[in-house]
């Protein structure tokens, strides 16, 4: 009898609980916020003051005065924060007090260390960012020489926010091979692997702009030395995807002519060895040059191209061996991943050493090659033929 | 019921049950088992269940137009098939809410964080629930379309994502001292690539010619290609010693990319979760039609609308038992012993009788 | 005298039916001619009845076969015996001949009704196509049928539908391409109907079809009539409605909505260019509004950095959330839409521009909308006008609103449960026992591939999922 009314009935009891299953659902949408009720924090400065952690950033959106549209398109603005805390989510607290809005991690470009805080260690605040979901991975990480709130608080030119200008710095430098760009991500792999260290963008504010001044080195998420940009040719070399340098060789003529040629790297290639309980790390490099131009128009032969390769050659390896030794003797860290490389063709040898005492005895041998592809299109010594 | 399925539809319900819930933790159990050589246990285990699949696929082809239920009947007898039948209903019925379940704690953790993961449990039995009470051909059409599309966006993306890592950290591809060690650990990967004992339910039908055994092979030969794709794309990302800490590995590597001449699509998280959400869908589709197939032949004389509606509420009441990811975790491990017993034991019980019996 | 039963069926009809009734004396043979002046083409009954008959012989004999035989003029004429049909000719518009001391009487054909000329389309208008479209004369429409297509295998079976009505249908197909199954299931529906009076298409469109609560229509219409043809010539079954100028086609499945008959004349790229475009504008009109509240809302971090900003900073000023926001103004533009359909054509572009204006700009000056939904609803709006068949937009329009609610409430992941209910509805969909998505689900690629390619010269052969009787086309 039940059954045959519930048979009949079906249709009319599956809408029925359909509407208050909606119903119920409906009754809260829990997920729901309009991006312009957030806060969107674009960057993110961490310090240590006293014995406080320091949060600093900037806010986009309104400047505080009522935003009312004008007939021109609107450019953004952004207002800076601070905040203070003895731990992160204390500090982190201490910043929902401040601003009006919930606040949103996801449009964070970039996030500025200081070099005192460095100097403590990041590894926790870089486990705070793979933690929270918001936080994108791919952020740019910079070391800055003057405190993170300075740079918000000085930037003056409220349409264009800090974290824009340091990454276009960053990322233009970087396309261009003259720096490394770090995302936080790439830092999260090479902290698990706990054999090697990594390198930082490190910047400043020289008169009154951001500028790239060089290369920090972390062991173990430390700061422990900052490499000056003039002495990063040798990392660009082994490191950067995409390096451009350019070498000016004196000429043969030992004047004040200077040959100004662009370098880049057509092949890198790494291999490792194991002999005598020592690890072997051979570098191979294949450098195409091409001669932008002379200072003073002079005729080159063929020996005097040779002679430019093998000065480049020379000029390059040396950089390389130089700081190459520095991470081994002064670091005792192995910032360039050759980890990666021994592991890669010794996963037994490697399972036994400790890679970071052996990579302080470890023998580099370095092999330059370079030619120089093409002369720009100038002849150089043309002669007159009538 | 009567309706059947073509040999491609059939393919894809391969595929539909097997990439599920496991490929966002299958980098992770492939370097715990092998380090950067999990490419060799995927391949092994990939191989493995080509043959399972084959031996299912087989008994379905001699008995034409009988499931298991059906077949067995004929090779054991009634009370050992019924035994059969009720294991094959637990172990269904708990797997579609399982995994229900876990997607919902998954979605809740990374992309809808306040909303209670009951309603994302209703939500996911409501589209299961109209699928299923329109019987197989629609379960199988939906499966077809959804699995083409998310092979296009899964392959898509984990190239990209594999143009963004670093090929140094792939190596070493074999350590030729552990080999047996992968072999082992190759059993590790199960959960990853069960699903096909699905097979059991759907009958062949006399279009289904031949050419089944050959698209079986195909698609798990792809699904194989894929995973190794997936993993290798994961440790290029990350670094094999990264993998392993990450239970959702699949979206934390999606997250390290940023591809900036993609322009507004840089940021490809949203595309894999909608596409992932379709695979997840599939599964507990095709799951759930597994469960309700069986049960109706059990109670063959209820109807098949009721049979559909309790199975659900009765999986909703299930999925809010597990308190804790933990426990859920335990149960889906518990679930990877009894799938060997369903898609390989019983199977291949009844395979040997089979042939037994034509020998006899 | 009146001895005639006819004559006395007649006689109790006459006043409340307005017949005429006209009586011949010839010799001694009395003969009646009985028509309605309304619809009969009464220079026909003078010319081609009355004065033949009266010029014939006076002394000769005349029964009702000698006159149908020997003397009346007119092409269509039969008799009949049955005294109770003689109503419903009449009213049919025929004229009936009785002769006293007969017991069977002459049905000519003499209707004449007021009726359209053959003008251009209106709702498939083409570039390159014939444009010579039904009207509501069954008769005209037959004719463009017939001459395009000479095949003896044309069949036209008629059927009366309509209890007052009486309403004329046609049931068109090629006897050996169209498969037996659909031919027999239309017709047997169309025998099933019983209500007072068809009077269009769209009447019979709902009588016949599974489930008419289903959102997606499951025939199509048409207004021209090569396209007739050529959904004759796959193995379709084309209705006919008189007094309708839209003919129906059955079986239809979704992937045709979107097919135009100009795609089969240009450039294969330009065909291939096309439905994809298509395709996009249809999954945009249904998508780009919940998209929007999904991304706002739910999921900002899709975006990059720059866009993520952009939008915040143009939503500033808004009041509502942007899940109020899409709702409204969709159906404002849904509003505007209806309304610009009942409008004259004299006021219709003004208060077109009017609304536009007042609408998109005014509302976002005044800071109740933002830019960006403007845009998305107007493309929206727009991309509902690509299909070729535009019924099936109507139920995108429907589902869009379902589509943004859903997305408002759970995000992406709503999102994806609102397309795969679409989907999932979509595909239990049959018109008449075929799949509605064939050929996507099930995949047949060689049918998705002609459907793409839009080349009479590649389709060798019919679409499979037709199930034509004979296959092959070339």
């Amino acid at each position: 009898m039940f059954r045959v009314f519930v048979c009949k009935n079906i249709s009319k009891i599956y809408k029925l609980l359909l509407i208050f299953i909606l119903c119920f659902q409906l009754c809260g949408c829990w997920d729901y916020r309009d991006i312009d009720k957030r806060s969107i924090l674009i960057s993110v400065g961490v310090d240590r003051i006293e014995n406080l952690i320091q949060f600093s950033g900037e806010i986009a959106g309104e400047t505080g005065a009522e935003g009312k549209k004008n007939k021109e398109v609107k450019r953004v603005s952004v207002y800076p924060f601070v905040s203070y805390g003895e731990n992160f989510e204390i500090a982190r607290l201490d910043l929902i007090n401040k601003v009006p809005k919930p606040e949103f991690l996801g449009a964070v470009k970039v996030v500025v260390f200081s070099k005192k805080y460095a100097e403590e260690g990041i590894e926790s605040y870089l486990n705070r960012i793979n933690g929270e979901y918001d936080y994108r991975k791919t952020l740019l990480a910079v070391i800055s020489k003057d405190s993170p709130k300075k740079l918000f608080y000085i930037n003056t030119n409220k349409e264009q926010s800090m974290a824009s200008l340091i990454e276009n710095n960053i990322n233009y430098q970087t396309s261009h091979g003259k720096a490394l760009y770090t995302t936080v991500g790439e830092m999260l792999s090479d902290i698990s692997m706990k054999d090697i260290g990594y390198l930082m963008p490190y910047i400043g504010l020289e008169n009154d702009s951001i500028t790239y001044l060089g290369l920090g080195v972390m062991k173990d998420s430390k700061l422990i030395d900052i490499i000056h940009v003039k002495d990063t040719d040798g990392i660009l070399y082994l490191l950067s995807k995409n390096v451009k340098i350019t070498e000016e060789i004196p000429s043969i003529y030992k004047d004040e002519n200077l040959y100004s040629l662009r370098t880049t790297v057509k092949k890198r290639k790494i291999t490792t060895n194991y002999v005598n309980g020592k690890p072997v790390i051979n570098i191979d490099l294949v450098i195409y040059a091409r001669l932008r131009y002379q200072y003073y128009i002079k005729p080159i032969d063929d020996k005097e191209i040779k002679r430019m390769e093998d000065e480049l050659s020379g000029r390059i390896k040396k950089y390389v061996e130089d700081i190459i030794y520095v991470s081994q003797k002064k670091y005792k860290c192995d910032i360039f991943e050759f980890a990666k490389y021994f592991k890669g063709e010794y996963p037994e040898i490697y399972r036994k050493i400790d890679w970071k005492e052996e990579y302080t005895k470890a023998i580099i041998n370095v092999n330059v090659k370079t030619t120089i592809t093409n002369l720009n299109l100038y002849d150089h010594n043309t002669k007159v033929k009538y | 019921m009567n309706e059947s399925l073509s040999n491609k539809q059939i393919m894809f319900i391969i595929y539909g049950t097997i990439v599920g819930y496991g490929i966002v933790e299958l980098p992770r159990k492939a370097v715990e088992a092998a380090g950067t050589s999990g490419w060799i246990c995927i391949l092994i285990a990939g191989i493995i269940s080509t043959f399972v699949t084959h031996m299912i696929l087989y008994l379905s082809y001699v008995y034409k137009d009988k499931t298991l239920f059906e077949y067995s009947n004929i090779l054991v007898g009634k009370y050992i098939t019924y035994v059969f039948a009720s294991i094959y209903v637990i172990y269904f019925f708990i797997m579609f809410t399982m995994i229900t379940r876990i997607s919902s704690e998954l979605i809740k953790l990374t992309v809808l964080l306040e909303t209670p993961q009951m309603v994302l449990c209703i939500f996911f039995y409501l589209v299961a629930y109209y699928a299923v009470i329109k019987k197989i051909r629609v379960v199988g059409q939906l499966n077809e379309i959804y699995s083409i599309i998310t092979i296009c966006f899964i392959v898509g993306i984990q190239i990209t994502m594999f143009s963004q890592g670093k090929s140094i950290n792939l190596k070493p591809y074999v350590v030729t001292s552990d080999m047996i060690v992968y072999f082992i650990n190759s059993f590790k990967m199960i959960f990853s690539f069960l699903g096909m004992e699905i097979l059991v339910a759907i009958p062949l039908t006399k279009e289904n010619d031949k050419k089944i055994f050959k698209y079986s092979s195909f698609i798990i030969i792809l699904l194989t290609l894929v995973y190794i794709i997936l993993t290798e794309s994961c440790i290029a990302l990350m670094g094999a010693d990264e993998v392993i800490h990450y239970k959702d590995v699949l979206f934390v590597a999606i997250r390290r990319v940023d591809i900036q001449p993609l322009q507004f699509l840089r940021r490809m998280d949203s595309i894999f979760i909608s596409a992932w959400i379709m695979v997840i869908i599939c599964s507990v589709m095709l799951f759930s039609y597994g469960a309700v197939l069986f049960t109706s032949k059990i109670f063959n004389k209820v109807n098949y609308n009721i049979i559909v509606s309790a199975i659900f509420l009765l999986s909703l009441v299930f999925s809010q038992i597990p308190r804790t990811v933990a426990q859920i975790e335990n149960i889906i491990d518990i679930l990877s012993y009894l799938g060997v017993v369903t898609g390989l034991i019983i199977p291949l019980i009844l395979f040997i009788i089979m042939k037994v019996k034509k020998y006899v | 005298m009146v001895k005639n039963n006819f004559l006395r069926k007649i006689q109790r009809n006459r006043k409340s039916l307005d017949i005429s009734l006209r009586r011949l004396k010839i010799y001694s043979n009395e003969i009646y001619i009985t028509y309605i002046p309304q619809i009969t083409d009464k220079k026909r009954v003078s010319n081609d009845i009355i004065r033949p008959i009266l010029q014939y012989g006076k002394d000769k004999l005349l029964t009702i076969d000698i006159i149908m035989e020997s003397v009346i003029y007119v092409d269509d004429v039969n008799k009949d015996y049955n005294e109770d049909k003689i109503i419903d000719y009449i009213l049919q518009g025929k004229s009936i001949i009785i002769m006293t001391y007969e017991d069977k009487y002459i049905v000519c054909d003499t209707t004449r009704v007021e009726k359209r000329q053959i003008q251009a389309p209106i709702l498939e208008d083409t570039i390159r196509n014939p444009r010579d479209c039904f009207t509501e004369n069954m008769d005209s429409n037959l004719s463009l049928i017939r001459y395009r297509i000479k095949d003896e295998n044309l069949k036209i079976d008629d059927f009366t539908v309509g209890k007052r009505t009486k309403t004329k249908v046609a049931v068109v197909y090629i006897k050996d391409v169209a498969n037996d199954k659909y031919v027999s299931d239309i017709k047997n529906r169309i025998k099933r109907i019983k209500t007072d009076g068809i009077l269009d298409s769209g009447n019979i469109q709902r009588f016949i079809v599974n489930n008419s609560m289903m959102l997606f229509p499951e025939v199509g219409i048409i207004e021209r009539s090569d396209k007739a043809c050529t959904t004759l010539l796959d193995g379709k079954v084309c209705i006919i409605v008189e007094g309708s100028n839209i003919v129906l086609s059955a079986p239809k499945v979704f992937s045709e909505f979107l097919d135009s008959s100009d795609d089969y004349n240009d450039s294969i790229y330009w065909a291939i260019f096309s439905k994809f475009i298509r395709i996009v504008s249809l999954l945009m009109s249904l998508e780009l509004s919940a998209l929007y509240v999904a991304i706002i809302a739910f999921h900002p971090d899709a975006l990059p950095v720059e866009f993520i900003i952009a939008l915040a900073s143009s939503r500033e000023t808004v009041p509502f959330n942007a899940l109020t926001e899409a709702f409204l103004m969709e159906l404002v533009a849904e509003v505007l839409r209806e309304a610009s359909m009942r409008l004259p054509k004299q006021i219709g572009t003004a208060i077109g521009i009017v609304g536009t204006i007042v609408i998109g700009q005014a509302a976002v000056s005044a800071g109740l909308v933002s830019p960006l939904m403007v845009i998305i609803v107007s493309l929206s709006t727009m991309c509902s006008f690509v299909a070729g068949d535009y019924t099936i937009m109507n139920s995108i329009r429907i589902l869009k609103f379902f589509m943004i609610f859903i997305t408002g409430v759970l995000g992406l992941f709503g999102f994806v449960i609102g397309i795969t209910f679409i989907a999932i509805n979509l595909i239990s969909t049959s018109s008449f026992g075929v799949p509605y998505l064939a050929p996507i689900a099930p995949l047949n690629f060689k049918d998705f591939r002609n459907y793409f390619l839009s080349d009479r010269t590649l389709a060798k052969e019919r679409p499979k999922f037709l199930k034509t009787k004979d296959n092959t086309r070339q």
